[in-house]
C-alpha cells in the first residue's frame, strides 16, 4: 500500500519541522508538501491531492475555519485534521461543522495527532494520490 | 441724565395703566434681577444688591419716580425692555446698554418694530416662538437664553428673564424684561465642552492603543513563545521515544528562540534596564541587541551624563527609539542608522536617522496632516510626546527618514545635579 500524502500547513517554521520529524518515522505517511498560508494551502491542496490535510487555524491570511470549506471544495476527498494551539473544547465543534475530520491540540500532539490521522483515514480507506514527491513550502 | 425713553411707556388707556403702581414695576425689576443674580458669580451679585439697594433708597425717598426707575434701568448691568402685548408685540422701551451690547441705538431698536426678531439668531427663533407662547398661555416668567446678532454681525448670547403684565381683568398688557449679556460665560462653557470632548476622545484612543498593545502581546505569546514551546514539547516527547541527535539540536535552537522571544517581550511590556540602570545604559543596550538582530550599523551619540529625568520622558525616549529602529528594520532597507539624545538645561532631545529607501509622500502627508494611522507606533509615538507636551517630526526622502523629538524637562532638574554617568558601559548616580 501506497503511503498516506500529508499536506502541512502552518506558518510556524519549527512547528511544521517537528511535525514533519514525528511523521517521518512512520512509513506509512509521506509529508507530500507544507504550506504556511491559506493561499499557498489552496494552491498545494489543488495540485498535490493530498489524502489528509493538517491544518492550522492561526493563518496569516486567512483563519484555518474560513480555508477549510475552500479545501474541501477543490480537494473533496481529502481528509482535514484541525491542528491548534486553541483551547479544543471551543474550537472542535466549530471545526467539525465547517467540514473538519479531526481537532488535534498542538498541546498532546505526540501522543494524539498519529491516531488521528490513522482514525481520519481508516473513514474514508487510502486513496492514491497524483505524485509521490514532498514538496517544501514557497514562502518565506 | 440723559432722557432716554424713546416711546410712552404707558399703552393707551390710562384707565388701565393707573392700576399698575410704579412699585410693583419697581418689586417686578427686583425679582427679575434678583432670580438672575442669584444664580451669578459674585460680582453680578454684587451688581444685584447694588440694584436692589438703589430700588429701595428710590421707594423711600419717593422722588421723581420715572427719572430714579430709569436711573435703576439704566446702571444695572443688563438690557432692560418693556414691549406691548396689546398691538402684537411691539417694544416699548429698552435701556440704553442696547447700544453697548449690539451696536444698535435704543432709537434704531424701537424704530423697526421686528428688528429684535430678525436679530434673534436663526436657530433660536423656533425656540423662541415655543417658550414666548408658554409664557402667554401659562403666565409663567420666561426663562431661557437666546444668541441675538450685533449689528457687525457678532453673537452674542443674552440671558433673558421676562415676565408678562396683565391689566386688571387678566388680559395682557406688556412684558417686562431683563436681558444680561452671558457671551463670556458662554464662551466659557464651549471651550470648556470642547476640552471635554478632546478628553474623552483622547481616552477613548488611550483606550484603542492599550488595546491594540494588548493584542500585539497576546499575538507574540501565541504566535511566538507558544509556538515554540508547541514544537519544544513535541520534539521531547518523540526523543523520549527514540534520541536522536538531530532532535536534540533542534530543541536546543528553539530553547534559544524562546529565550529571545520572551525578551524582546519583555521590552515591549517595559524595558527592563531603564528602571534597574537608567537610560542611558537601557538605550546603549537596546540599540546594541539592535545592530546584533537586525546587522544593521548604528551609530549611537549620548551624552556623557544626564539630569535625573521624570519617569515619563524616560520612556518617551525609549519607546520613540524602539519604534523608530523597529520602522527601520521593517521599512527603511537601510544599512545603517545614526542615533543621538542631546541634553539641554530645560530640553531633551532624540534624532534617529536612517539613510534608507524613506516614508512614500502621500504616506509622510498623511501622517502630517492626520496624524493618524500608517503604522500605530508612529502615531503612538507622537501621542505619548504630545501627552509630555514635547514636539514631534519626520523628515523622509529618498536618501533616507529623520524622527526627531524634543521634550521639555522640569527646570528643577539642572544639569549638575542628581547626574547620571555612563562610563565604560556601566551607568552609575553621582
Amino acid at each position: 500500500m501506497r503511503p498516506v500524502r500529508i499536506l502541512l500547513v502552518d506558518d510556524h517554521e519549527a512547528v511544521r519541522r517537528s511535525i514533519a520529524a514525528l511523521l517521518r518515522i512512520h512509513p506509512d505517511y509521506q509529508i507530500c508538501g507544507e504550506a504556511c498560508d491559506a493561499r499557498e494551502a489552496i494552491e498545494k491542496a489543488k495540485r498535490l491531492l493530498p489524502h489528509v490535510v493538517l491544518l492550522d487555524i492561526s493563518l496569516p491570511d486567512m483563519s484555518g475555519l474560513e480555508v477549510l470549506p475552500q479545501l474541501r471544495a477543490h480537494a473533496p476527498s481529502c481528509r482535514i485534521l484541525i491542528v491548534s494551539q486553541h483551547d479544543a473544547l471551543h474550537v472542535r465543534a466549530e471545526a467539525r461543522a465547517r467540514g473538519a475530520e479531526e481537532f488535534v491540540s498542538k498541546a498532546s500532539l505526540g501522543s494524539d495527532l498519529l491516531p488521528a490521522i490513522q482514525s481520519a483515514v481508516s473513514e474514508s480507506g487510502e486513496k492514491p494520490g497524483r505524485d509521490e514527491r514532498h514538496e517544501g513550502r514557497v514562502c518565506p | 441724565m440723559a432722557t432716554l425713553v424713546h416711546r410712552q411707556l404707558d399703552p393707551p388707556g390710562a384707565d388701565k395703566r393707573t392700576k399698575e403702581s410704579p412699585a410693583k414695576v419697581q418689586d417686578l425689576l427686583g425679582e427679575l434681577a434678583s432670580r438672575f443674580f442669584s444664580s451669578q458669580p459674585l460680582e453680578r451679585i454684587e451688581n444685584a444688591r447694588w440694584a436692589t439697594n438703589l430700588a429701595n433708597w428710590v421707594h423711600a425717598r419717593q422722588p421723581e419716580p420715572e427719572l430714579m426707575y430709569r436711573a435703576l434701568v439704566e446702571q444695572i448691568p443688563a438690557v432692560v425692555f418693556v414691549a406691548y402685548l396689546d398691538e402684537g408685540m411691539s417694544q416699548a422701551y429698552v435701556s440704553p446698554q442696547i447700544e453697548a451690547a449690539l451696536g444698535f441705538s435704543p432709537g434704531e431698536w424701537l424704530k423697526d418694530p421686528i428688528l429684535w426678531y430678525q436679530q434673534l439668531h436663526p436657530e433660536d427663533k423656533g425656540r423662541w416662538s415655543v417658550e414666548a407662547a408658554q409664557m402667554f398661555l401659562t403666565g409663567k416668567p420666561l426663562t431661557s437664553a437666546y444668541r441675538v446678532l450685533s449689528r457687525q454681525g457678532r453673537v452674542v448670547w443674552f440671558q433673558c428673564d421676562a415676565k408678562m403684565i396683565r391689566h386688571s381683568d387678566g388680559s395682557p398688557w406688556f412684558i417686562l424684561g431683563v436681558g444680561f449679556d452671558i457671551t463670556e460665560l458662554k464662551q466659557t462653557e464651549q471651550a470648556l465642552h470642547e476640552r471635554t470632548e478632546t478628553l474623552r476622545s483622547l481616552s477613548t484612543r488611550l483606550l484603542e492603543l492599550q488595546d491594540q498593545e494588548r493584542r500585539r502581546i497576546a499575538r507574540e505569546l501565541h504566535d511566538g513563545v507558544g509556538q515554540c514551546l508547541v514544537a519544544l514539547k513535541l520534539n521531547f516527547e518523540m526523543y523520549e521515544q527514540q534520541p536522536r541527535e538531530e532532535l536534540w539540536a533542534e530543541s536546543k535552537g528553539l530553547l534559544e528562540q524562546c529565550l529571545t522571544d520572551i525578551r524582546n517581550l519583555s521590552y515591549l511590556l517595559h524595558p527592563p534596564l531603564l528602571d534597574e540602570a537608567g537610560l542611558l545604559l537601557a538605550l546603549k543596550a537596546y540599540v546594541d541587541g539592535f545592530s546584533k538582530r537586525s546587522a544593521i550599523e548604528a551609530e549611537l551619540s549620548l551624552p556623557e551624563v544626564l539630569p535625573e529625568l521624570p519617569k515619563g520622558v524616560e520612556i518617551a525616549i525609549f519607546r520613540v527609539l524602539q519604534e523608530s529602529l523597529t520602522n527601520v528594520i521593517r521599512h527603511a532597507h537601510s544599512k545603517r542608522v545614526r542615533i543621538v539624545l542631546d541634553c539641554h538645561p530645560t530640553t531633551i532631545g532624540l534624532t534617529v536617522e536612517d539613510f534608507g529607501r524613506g516614508i512614500q509622500p502621500e504616506v509622510l502627508q498623511t501622517l502630517r496632516t492626520s496624524g493618524a494611522r500608517p503604522g500605530i507606533g508612529l502615531t503612538g509615538m507622537q501621542e505619548r510626546v504630545s501627552e509630555l507636551g514635547g514636539s514631534f517630526s519626520i523628515t523622509s526622502g529618498v536618501d533616507g527618514t529623520e524622527v526627531a523629538v524634543t521634550l521639555p524637562l522640569p527646570t528643577a532638574s539642572p544639569l549638575g545635579s542628581n547626574l547620571i554617568a555612563i562610563d565604560a558601559g556601566r551607568q552609575k548616580r553621582r
